[in-house]
C-alpha cells in the first residue's frame, strides 16, 4: 500500500526540519515542506496529498486564506489542520471556518503531532467528521 | 527544501544565536525603538513554539512568559532582570544542559 503524504507549510526553517525528521516515524507518513504559502500551491498543483498541515502566520498568506484556496483547489476531501500557536485566539476560529478540519496547539512533541492527525488519515475521515 | 542534518544538532546552534537575537531586540527595546516590542513579541511566539516542540520546555515556558511581559507592560518598566532567565536557559539548552528531546529520529 502507498504510504500517505502530507504537505507542511511553515516559514520556519527549525519547524520543517523536525516534522520531516519525525513524522515519517511517527505518523508513517512521507513528508513534503513548504515555506511560503505561494510554494505550496504550486506543489499541490503538481501532486496529491493526503493531508495539509498548516502553520498560520505565513509570509505571504494569512492561514485562513491559506487553507480557503486550498479547498477551492482540491475540494473538502482531503483534511487541513493547524498547527499554530493561536489556538485559543480567533485565528482558530477563523481557520476552522475557512474549512480546516484540525487546529493543533503549538509547541505540541512531534508524537503529539502524530497522534493528532492519524485519525484524519483514515479512509473517508473527512466524510466521517462531517456527517 | 530540508537537509539531513540533525534537527536537533541544528536547533542547538541555532538556540545559541537566539540569544544573541534575543539580546539585540532587548536592547532596541530599551533604546526606546517603537517597533522593537512588536518583533520581539513575533520573536518570543515563534520561540516558544519551536522550542517546545523540540523538547527544550525551560525555553519554551520563558519565552512564553516573557512575551506576555513584554506585551502587557510598557518597555520603561521591563527590567533587564526579566530577560536574563531566558538568556541562561538558550545558553544551557544550546550546550545540551537542557532537553527532553522525546522524538529524536
Amino acid at each position: 500500500m502507498d504510504r500517505k503524504r502530507i504537505l507542511y507549510v511553515d516559514d520556519d526553517e527549525a519547524m520543517l526540519r523536525i516534522v520531516a525528521a519525525t513524522l515519517p516515524r511517527l505518523a508513517g507518513v512521507d513528508v513534503v515542506t513548504a515555506a511560503t504559502g505561494a510554494h505550496a500551491l504550486s506543489l499541490i498543483a503538481g501532486g496529491r496529498f493526503d493531508l495539509f498541515l498548516l502553520d498560520y502566520e505565513l509570509p505571504d498568506f494569512d492561514g485562513a486564506d491559506l487553507c480557503a484556496e486550498i479547498r477551492l483547489r482540491v475540494g473538502a476531501s482531503i483534511p487541513v489542520v493547524f498547527l499554530s500557536g493561536h489556538e485559543d485566539g480567533p485565528q482558530r476560529h477563523a481557520g476552522m471556518a475557512a474549512g480546516a478540519n484540525a487546529f493543533l496547539p503549538k509547541p505540541s512533541p512531534p508524537a503529539v503531532i502524530a497522534a493528532g492527525i492519524a485519525p484524519l488519515l483514515r479512509p473517508n475521515a473527512v466524510a466521517e467528521v462531517l456527517q | 527544501m530540508t537537509s539531513r542534518v540533525d534537527p536537533y544538532v541544528a536547533y542547538r546552534l541555532q538556540l545559541l544565536q537566539e540569544g544573541q537575537t534575543l539580546r539585540s531586540f532587548w536592547e532596541q527595546l530599551g533604546q526606546g525603538d517603537l517597533e522593537a516590542r512588536e518583533r520581539l513579541a513575533k520573536f518570543l511566539h515563534r520561540l516558544h513554539g519551536t522550542s517546545g516542540t523540540y523538547g527544550f520546555d525551560r525555553v519554551s515556558e520563558l519565552a512564553h512568559s516573557l512575551r506576555e511581559a513584554v506585551v502587557a507592560r510598557p518597555p520603561r518598566i521591563l527590567e533587564e532582570s526579566l530577560v536574563e532567565p531566558l538568556v541562561a536557559a538558550l545558553l544551557e539548552a544550546s550546550l545540551g544542559q537542557e532537553t527532553t528531546e522525546p522524538a529524536s529520529p
